[in-house]
C-alpha cells in the first residue's frame, strides 16, 4: 500500500461502514466502549477521544473504515450527515486487519488508565490477529506472554491484574459487553 | 319446514345455553324437594335410580350408562364415574423432562351408593341408554310440581344448569360434572382444577337432594388435598422454572463466548415467553406483532393469536411491562452496534421499534428473520415458540387461586354464545381484567423467574 496515496474527502454517513477484515477490532473496540462506561466514571460521552478522520478504502462507491473509527463508535442522532474521511486507494484484507488492530492497540495505550487496564489490555491483546512479534514491535515492550506484555504496559502487579480478569469476566458474563 | 328449523336450530341453541334463574323453565324448590324424594325412595327401581343419578350429575342417561366410560363401584358402595373429555398432549425433549401438574389422568366425580347402585346395575345388564329413557315414566300424580310444571327427563337432566350457583359451583365444574361437550366452554380445554374442590361442591350440590349420610360417604371419597384434574400442558412452578434454567444456562454460554446473535434469540425469546405467560397469547410464529400492538404507555396489548375472532385487548402486568421497557432498550443499543457493520441488520431492528416489522424476530448471522417460527438449532425446542404451557399453565394457576372463570374466560379471548362483553346490557367491565393482571402480576413476582438480560444492568 502506498501510505502517500491518501486524501482527505468528504463521505455521507449512509455510505459508510466497518470494512469486513476490521470488524472483529470494530467489535472488540464497542465491547471496550461499554465496559469502560460500567467501570470508568471519568469518561465523558460528549468528547471521549482526540479528535480524527476515519481512515476508508473506496470500494463500489461506498466507503469501508479500516482504522480511525471513534466518531463511529458514539453513533447519535445529531450525528452529521456527511464526515470528513480519509480515503486510501487500496489496501488488501490482511493488511486492513492489521492496520485495524494496530490502530485499536495504539489507542487503548493511549487511554486513560481505569479498574480493569490490564485486563482489558490482555484482552485486546489476545482477540487480536496481530502476531506476538508485531504486538512487541508495535508496543515497544518484549515479553513471553500477550498477559505479561499487558502487565508491563499497564505496570500492574500479578494480584492485581488477576483480579482485574476475574472482574471482568463477571461483567462479561453478566452481559456488559452488548 | 325442515329449512325453517334449521334456520332457527342455532338461535334455539344459544336461548336454552341462558338457563338463568329466573327462566320459567326452572323447576321451583318445592318441585325439586318433592321429586328428588320420591326418586330417592324409589332409587331400587332403575327408571328413578337412573333419574335421580342424572337430576344430581346433569348427565344424560346415555352418558351415565354408557360402557365406553369407566365406572369403578367400591366395596363401600360408593361409585366413581369417570370423564370423556379428552386433554390435548404436547412432547418436547424440554417439555417431557418437567413435571406436569397432572400427573394421573384418571378424572371422575364420586357418586353415592343411592346412585351409584342403579348405575352399576344398568351397566352389568347393558340395558340401552334408550331403552331406560323410554321406561321412564312418573306416576301421573307426579308428572307436574304444584306449580305445574312438566317435569321430564331433560328438565330433571337440567336441574344442576339452574341450581349450581346455590353452592358456588361455577359453570365450568357443571361442565365437567354433567359430562357436557367440553367446547361448551373453551376454558374446560385449559383449566388445572382442584379435584378436592370439585368433590366437595359436587357433594353439597347432591345435598341439596339426597340425604346427608349418603353425601357424607361421598365426602369421605373425595380426592386428596393435592390432586389435581384437568390440563396436561399446565406445569408447576418448578417446572417453569426449569424452563428458564435452560433459557439462562444458554445465555450464559452466549454471552461467555460473545456469541451476541445467541444472546439476542435466546433473550427475545425469554422475553416472549414472559409475556405469553403474563397475557396467555398462544404461542404463534408473530407472537405479539409488531411494537403498534401495545399502546397506552404498554399498559395494554391487542392480542390476534388464532382467527380473527381470538382478537382481544388485555391488559399488561406491570412485570411484563418492565420486561417489554427493557426489550426495547436493549434493542435501541444493540441497533447502534449495526450502524456501521450491517446496515440490513441495523434498518431490520429500526423497523421493529418503529412497528413496521414484527417486534421479536430470530437473527441469523446475515439477517433478521421475520417472525419467531423457526429457531436456530440450539434452541429448537417446541416448548419455545409451539406447545401452548403458557397459557394451560396461568390459567390453571389462576383458576387454582380463586380468580373469576368467567372474567378469565374474557381474558383469554373465549367467546360464548350470546356474549358480549362490550354490550350495554352486560355486567362485565374492563376492570375484572385488571384485577386478573394484578394476579398475574403477584404470580410472576412470586414465581421468581430469572431475570435475564444481554445488556447491562
Amino acid at each position: 500500500m502506498d501510505s502517500n496515496d491518501q486524501q482527505v474527502i468528504k463521505a455521507k454517513v449512509e455510505q459508510i461502514v466497518i470494512h469486513p477484515f476490521a470488524q472483529p477490532a470494530y467489535e472488540c473496540d464497542l465491547d471496550l466502549r461499554r465496559q469502560c462506561i460500567q467501570h470508568s466514571a471519568a469518561l465523558s460521552l460528549s468528547s471521549p477521544f482526540p479528535f480524527e478522520y476515519p481512515k476508508v478504502v473506496n470500494i463500489d462507491g461506498g466507503f469501508q473504515v479500516i482504522s480511525g473509527w471513534s466518531q463511529l463508535l458514539y453513533p447519535s442522532t445529531d450525528m452529521p450527515e456527511v464526515l470528513q474521511v480519509v480515503c486510501i486507494s487500496h489496501a488488501n484484507d490482511d493488511e486492513v486487519s492489521d492496520i485495524a488492530w494496530q490502530y485499536l492497540i495504539a489507542r487503548l495505550l493511549n487511554q486513560i488508565d481505569h479498574a480493569t487496564f490490564c485486563a482489558q489490555l490482555s484482552q485486546v491483546l489476545e482477540r487480536s490477529s496481530l502476531s506476538h512479534t508485531d504486538i512487541e514491535a508495535l508496543t515497544g515492550v518484549s515479553a513471553r506472554t500477550l498477559f505479561a506484555i499487558a502487565r508491563k504496559l499497564s505496570q500492574t502487579s500479578l494480584s492485581t491484574s488477576k483480579r482485574q480478569i476475574s472482574r471482568l469476566e463477571q461483567s462479561t458474563d453478566e452481559g456488559v459487553w452488548l | 319446514m325442515i329449512w325453517r328449523k334449521r334456520k332457527y336450530q342455532d338461535t334455539h341453541q344459544r336461548k336454552n345455553q341462558k338457563r338463568t334463574q329466573s327462566s320459567p323453565y326452572r323447576l321451583t324448590r318445592q318441585t325439586l324437594n318433592d321429586l328428588s324424594s320420591f326418586l330417592f325412595e324409589n332409587s331400587d327401581k332403575l327408571q328413578y335410580g337412573i333419574a335421580l343419578a342424572s337430576l344430581v350429575t346433569g348427565r344424560t342417561i346415555s352418558s351415565l350408562v354408557d360402557l365406553d366410560i369407566p365406572f369403578e363401584l367400591l366395596e363401600s358402595g360408593v361409585g366413581r364415574l369417570f370423564i370423556r373429555w379428552h386433554y390435548g398432549q404436547a412432547s418436547s425433549p424440554l417439555f417431557d423432562s418437567a413435571d406436569r401438574l397432572i400427573k394421573d389422568n384418571a378424572a371422575y366425580i364420586v357418586l353415592p351408593p343411592c346412585i351409584a347402585s342403579p348405575i352399576a346395575r344398568a351397566r352389568e345388564r347393558a340395558i340401552p341408554a334408550s331403552e331406560l329413557e323410554s321406561q321412564f315414566s312418573l306416576p301421573a300424580s307426579r308428572k307436574r310440581g304444584p306449580s305445574g310444571q312438566l317435569i321430564t327427563l331433560n328438565t330433571i337432566q337440567h336441574v344442576i344448569d339452574y341450581e349450581l350457583t346455590k353452592v358456588g359451583m361455577t359453570r365450568f365444574e357443571r361442565d365437567f360434572i354433567a359430562d357436557n361437550q367440553m367446547s361448551d366452554n373453551m376454558q374446560n380445554f385449559y383449566a388445572a382444577f382442584s379435584a378436592r374442590l370439585l368433590h366437595q361442591r359436587h357433594a353439597d350440590f347432591m345435598a341439596l337432594f339426597l340425604p346427608e349420610h349418603e353425601v357424607e360417604m361421598c365426602r369421605q371419597h373425595a380426592a386428596p388435598d393435592s390432586y389435581l384434574f384437568g390440563s396436561k400442558k399446565a406445569l408447576s412452578s418448578s417446572d417453569v422454572l426449569s424452563i428458564y434454567s435452560a433459557l439462562e444456562l444458554a445465555l450464559g454460554e452466549a454471552l461467555r463466548n460473545r456469541d451476541h446473535i445467541a444472546a439476542h434469540n435466546i433473550y427475545t425469546l425469554y422475553v416472549v415467553s414472559t409475556l405469553q405467560l403474563a397475557t396467555m397469547h398462544r404461542p404463534t410464529s408473530n407472537a405479539f406483532r409488531t411494537l403498534s400492538t401495545f399502546c397506552n404507555n404498554f399498559e395494554q396489548v391487542e392480542i390476534v393469536d388464532k382467527s380473527v375472532s381470538s382478537t382481544r385487548l388485555v391488559p399488561v402486568c406491570k412485570y411484563a411491562q418492565k420486561l417489554l421497557t427493557e426489550y426495547i432498550e436493549y434493542l435501541r443499543s444493540y441497533q447502534a452496534r449495526f450502524q456501521f457493520i450491517n446496515r440490513a441488520k441495523y434498518h431490520a431492528i429500526e423497523d421493529m421499534l418503529s412497528g413496521r416489522s414484527n417486534l421479536f424476530r430470530i437473527q441469523t448471522a446475515s439477517t433478521f428473520l421475520p417472525n419467531i417460527e423457526h429457531l436456530p438449532e440450539a434452541l429448537d425446542d417446541d416448548v419455545f415458540n409451539k406447545i401452548n404451557w403458557h397459557r394451560h399453565t396461568m390459567a390453571s394457576w389462576l383458576i387454582i387461586n380463586d380468580v373469576v372463570r368467567d372474567a378469565l374466560s374474557v381474558f383469554m379471548g373465549h367467546r360464548q354464545a350470546l356474549d358480549l362483553p362490550t354490550s350495554a346490557r352486560s355486567t362485565f367491565c374492563y376492570d375484572q381484567l385488571r384485577s386478573i393482571s394484578e394476579h398475574i402480576n403477584k404470580v410472576l413476582h412470586t414465581l421468581g423467574l430469572p431475570h435475564l438480560s444481554p445488556g447491562k444492568r
